[in-house]
């Protein structure tokens, strides 16, 4: 048990916040609690080093968001796209929150992976690019790039959504 | 960073599963270090066996092994395509996790006629399930068609309920005819009611869950005289409510609705949880109950939902004076509220190309059904979700998973 120490501890106490993310992430309960389960079994060989560097959860977000692009890339897409678009003429009322979690949710998941990624990182983790950019290991150029995409996209996809994405002042940058 | 993006994506988040079990991170960690630990020699060994065995078959042309049979993956049905086309049936609910589940139907296996339908047994006459990615199953340890006899004067189809979110099913267990509800993300069975008072119905009920899922109302009895008990969805702990209908509750079922859909005279019961009368209202002269079908009573608890006599508008009431507050037309009727998706929006059902092909002709009619949400404040509705396609000539139907 000496090997895993803590660790149990450490997965009551922030089992539910990365279970948040990788919700958003991969826009499904079952594949969420994979992925948070697939990345902590990752971290657990390491637990002693990682722990002892006093940041481990950066350390197991780091799998985690690894995790998710390459199951991207091996298995397709994870997400469970609705069979048909919701309709795009009347949009419900935006202010309804479970209305507008459902349509976030769906246009998320209309996202890539990388994309969403970035969207989980920068906006719902509030971090900053160069934070986003050593997590997901590509330059700042690209996190401001794919940010970019993944803004208009979400427009497009779903005008019901414009008002919460109105704030960006996002240049697109060139990778 | 906009406040209002992630506000919206704390909100989103809150669906996720709310503790990992470390208990299984631990094993899982265990058993892959005990795999590398072997690994490199079985994997050797593995590797000498098979080369010994290919020998062996090229040398003496030995028969091969039969593969392991393995269950055969579900059905996955394209948009649009028939549900049920025939000889083909899906393969039975796996015991543990399941993704949500949105739409379950009883097509009586194709029968025609009421005397072939309430015979139809076996695979065919039970629930059929489509998960969200569009995979099927079948309810195989429920009752399904025509197998349950209610208190009134028609047979019924014992009842199956699919919460909003899609992640529990309540249905009759086939062994023991029992309600109970099952976990889709853990596969967990809970049945429904203690051996003691108050007692579970034997015969057919309708159930429906409240809003949040954490409740679930079981009603039976003959029309006029009906009786709902509430459950706890996640200990089968139940309460019996004041004798009526249910007639809706609010978010989280804390205020439960009851009534005779029959009588105009008799008051609508307000309760709590555990049975409890808060308060009576009548209702106004005006308001009828009779074609309303499922939860009439709006999240806050505010407002009742109640169809026009044409059933194609919307007439509001103040659920604590029972006065109509305003009449509004709604494209396509008020249709079942099945759940909220807000104080004023409703998920309902449509069918996208009328309700039935004519009949008088050999073809299998082909019924075509679709959620939508429906707002109050337009009357307008908006599609959500794939439109579900089944060919029988009596079929039962479920909707659910809406916030899946």
């Amino acid at each position: 048990m000496v090997r895993y120490d803590g660790l149990p501890e450490f997965v009551a106490a922030r089992g539910p916040a990365l279970l948040r993310s990788a919700f958003l992430l991969t826009g499904d309960r079952h594949l969420a609690e994979d992925l948070v389960q697939t990345a902590l079994v990752k971290l657990a060989p390491r637990w002693q080093r990682v722990s002892s560097g006093g940041d481990p959860e950066s350390y197991v977000r780091k799998i985690l968001y690894n995790e998710h692009l390459n199951w991207w890339k091996r298995r397709g897409r994870h997400g469970y796209p609705t069979a048909a678009p919701p309709e795009t003429a009347g949009h419900p009322d935006i202010a309804d929150r479970a209305v507008r979690s459902m349509l976030l949710g769906q246009a998320l998941g209309k996202l890539t992976a990388k994309q969403r990624a970035m969207i989980v990182l920068r906006f719902y983790e509030d971090r900053s690019e160069i934070e986003t950019a050593r997590l997901l290991a590509c330059s700042v150029g690209t996190v401001k790039s794919q940010t970019h995409r993944a803004l208009a996209r979400l427009r497009a996809l779903e005008p019901g959504l414009a008002d919460l994405l109105t704030d960006f002042e996002i240049s697109e940058v060139a990778q | 960073m906009s406040p209002r993006l992630n506000d919206a994506l704390h909100e989103l988040a809150e669906g996720a599963p709310r503790e990992v079990n470390a208990d299984r991170v631990l094993a899982r960690a265990r058993r892959r270090r005990r795999v590398r630990l072997i690994a490199v020699p079985s994997v050797a060994a593995a590797a000498a066996a098979a080369i010994l065995l290919g020998a062996t078959l090229i040398a003496g042309g030995t028969e091969p092994a039969k593969p392991i049979e393995r269950p055969a993956p579900p059905i996955v049905t394209k948009p649009g395509k028939i549900l049920n086309p025939p000889g083909v049936l899906p393969g039975p609910l796996p015991s543990g996790k399941v993704e949500p589940i949105v739409f379950g139907f009883l097509d009586h296996c194709r029968k025609q006629g009421l005397q072939e339908t309430t015979r139809v047994s076996g695979d065919c006459a039970q629930w059929r399930l489509v998960g969200r990615s569009g995979k099927q199953w079948r309810l195989a340890d429920g009752i399904g068609s025509m197998a349950v006899k209610p208190d009134d004067y028609m047979n019924g189809d014992a009842g199956m309920a699919i919460s909003p979110d899609g992640l529990h099913l309540a249905y009759y267990r086939a062994t023991d005819r029992r309600v109970v509800i099952r976990d889709l993300t853990t596969g967990r069975i809970t049945p429904i009611g203690r051996t003691t008072a108050p007692q579970m119905p034997t015969t057919s009920a309708s159930l429906l869950f409240s809003n949040d899922g954490k409740r679930l109302a079981i009603t039976s009895g003959e029309p006029g005289r009906r009786r709902t008990l509430l459950a706890d969805v996640s200990t089968g702990a139940l309460t019996a409510l004041p004798d009526g209908d249910l007639i809706g509750f609010d978010q989280d079922a804390s205020t439960i609705v009851l009534g005779n859909v029959w009588s105009r005279k008799e008051p609508l019961v307000f309760a709590r949880p555990d049975g409890a009368v808060r308060a009576r209202v009548s209702l106004d002269s005006k308001v009828n109950l009779r074609g309303a079908s499922g939860n009439l009573l709006s999240p806050d608890g505010r407002t009742l939902v109640t169809p026009s006599r044409g059933l194609d508008k919307a007439m509001l009431v103040d659920a604590h004076t029972g006065k109509v507050t305003s009449v509004r037309p709604v494209r396509g009727g008020v249709g079942d509220v099945l759940a909220w998706a807000g104080p004023t929006k409703y998920f309902s059902v449509r069918s996208p190309s009328g309700h039935f092909e004519p009949r008088g002709t050999n073809e299998i009619p082909t019924r075509e059904q679709r959620c939508a949400i429906v707002d109050l404040t337009t009357g307008m509705y908006a599609y959500r979700g794939p439109t579900f396609k089944i060919q029988a000539w009596q079929s039962t139907v479920a909707f659910g998973g809406f916030f899946s």
